[in-house]
């Protein structure tokens, strides 16, 4: 009985032949009936177009952005470069998106890069135009930011470890090192700079700057010495109890 | 594999697309339809031509038809089943019902072996004498058989098809089996 049906079904079954030349009659009617209308596939493929069309620039103008700002990163190009604003543009993406324990440290290389860039120009100009006297004024903006920012994120131990928590002890011996290697590093940077600042144009917030450094420093010495003394009283105390 | 419920949501989608002019979805409903609408009037009529014409014939009228489907009151394969059917009707109306002598098969079946010739002459008979043994059942017997024998609809379809429920026809085709087996070894 199934080989039965199945013939049948066989023989009733239409041709390929058939079915493409019905298929080819059937659109051709959609068409003639006026269902389908050259207009509306028109706008269908244009629709399909522009899309397309939107997508490649968005594509391009990416590939294109994100190359260009490679190039001038790793060219470290000067502040004179048509793509220095490019270059600007990727280190602030590249602040937006680092972790919070690398942002001081990216902020003092930028600001060595501007230093850089300063010197560039000063010794390269020696007669500066107006937009040169601009692009240094901006720059020395710029590196003075850059130097505030790193001092802002820079992170300051706060010395409540006791001798027990090593693990903490240890943290905060890090962080002690890493805040003195950034002062320095601040320290000589603003030296560096004062010597190619012109007389009379030192800035005034330098000295803030140095004092915050330098107080934090302080600051840290000062609490370790009370930490230690707080210890040996403990011990006295104790030692006392135990008599 | 897609469920039924899906399926006849996406024919009624085709159809609205079809309906606001896109060519694609009228290309999908055909060569979903097509073999199976052919194989319903090869079935029933028993005439390769004639289920041609009335193939073609069931796709016009769906172009002509289509501004008129309604996809909120009713559902795209019951609509298009039911022209399918008027089509048979009307067709019989104006022709007398053709017998299997003329029945065209493939024309690959033009064999150079004698052997194989003969094996298709008795293959050609038992299909004669099944399709004519069924031309004697009822009108929805052979609607039934036509429908999920040849065109292979599920018991689903073939509930939207002819517009019954799906339990009755359950019944029916089992019926129909036990008919067409006596029959076949009465001849």
């Amino acid at each position: 009985m199934r080989k039965l049906l199945k013939k049948i079904k066989k023989y009733c079954r239409p041709t390929k032949k058939f079915l493409k030349e019905s298929k080819v009659l059937f659109i051709k009617q959609l068409h003639e009936q006026g269902i389908v209308t050259k207009n509306q596939s028109i706008r269908i493929l244009l629709y399909r177009a522009k899309f397309n069309y939107i997508l490649a620039v968005l594509l391009a103008i990416a590939v294109f952005s994100g190359g260009t700002a490679a190039f001038a990163e790793i060219q470290n190009v000067s502040a004179t470069h048509p793509l220095y604003k490019i270059k600007r543009l990727g280190e602030t993406v590249q602040i937006k998106v680092a972790p919070q324990n690398v942002k001081s440290q990216m902020h003092n290389k930028f600001a060595q890069r501007r230093l850089d860039e300063i010197k560039q120009i000063k010794s390269e100009i020696k007669e500066p135009s107006n937009n040169d006297i601009v692009t240094i004024d901006n720059l020395n903006q710029d590196f003075t930011a850059e130097i505030k920012e790193t001092i802002n994120e820079i992170e300051v131990p706060q010395n409540n470890a006791t001798s027990a928590d090593e693990q903490e002890s240890e943290k905060e011996k890090k962080m002690e090192e890493n805040l003195k290697n950034t002062c320095q590093s601040i320290s000589q940077k603003i030296e560096e700079y004062k010597k190619i600042l012109p007389q009379g144009q030192e800035n005034e917030d330098w000295h803030e700057f140095e004092g915050k450094c330098g107080s934090n420093e302080k600051n840290y010495e000062s609490q370790k010495t009370e930490n230690k003394k707080q210890e040996e009283k403990i011990k006295v105390r104790d030692e006392e109890q135990d008599y | 594999m897609v469920s039924f419920e899906l399926q006849q949501k996406n024919f009624n989608k085709l159809a609205v697309k079809l309906r606001e002019g896109q060519q694609k979805a009228g290309e999908e409903i055909f060569d979903y339809f097509s073999p199976k609408i052919y194989s319903f009037f090869m079935a029933r009529t028993s005439h390769r031509e004639t289920a041609e014409d009335l193939t073609q014939t069931v796709f016009l009228k769906l172009i002509s038809k289509i501004s008129t489907f309604n996809e909120k009151t009713g559902n795209f394969s019951i609509w298009f089943w039911q022209i399918v059917r008027n089509a048979l009707t009307d067709y019989y109306r104006e022709h007398k019902p053709i017998f299997l002598d003329n029945v065209d098969m493939d024309k690959k079946t033009a064999h150079s072996n004698s052997k194989e010739a003969f094996q298709d002459i008795l293959a050609k008979d038992q299909v004669r004498e099944v399709l004519e043994t069924i031309k004697g059942f009822s009108e929805e017997e052979q609607e039934i058989f036509s429908l999920r024998y040849v065109s292979s609809l599920s018991y689903k379809e073939l509930s939207f098809a002819l517009s019954k429920p799906e339990g009755a026809l359950r019944v029916a085709v089992h019926r129909l089996s036990q008919k067409i087996k006596k029959a076949v070894t009465k001849n």
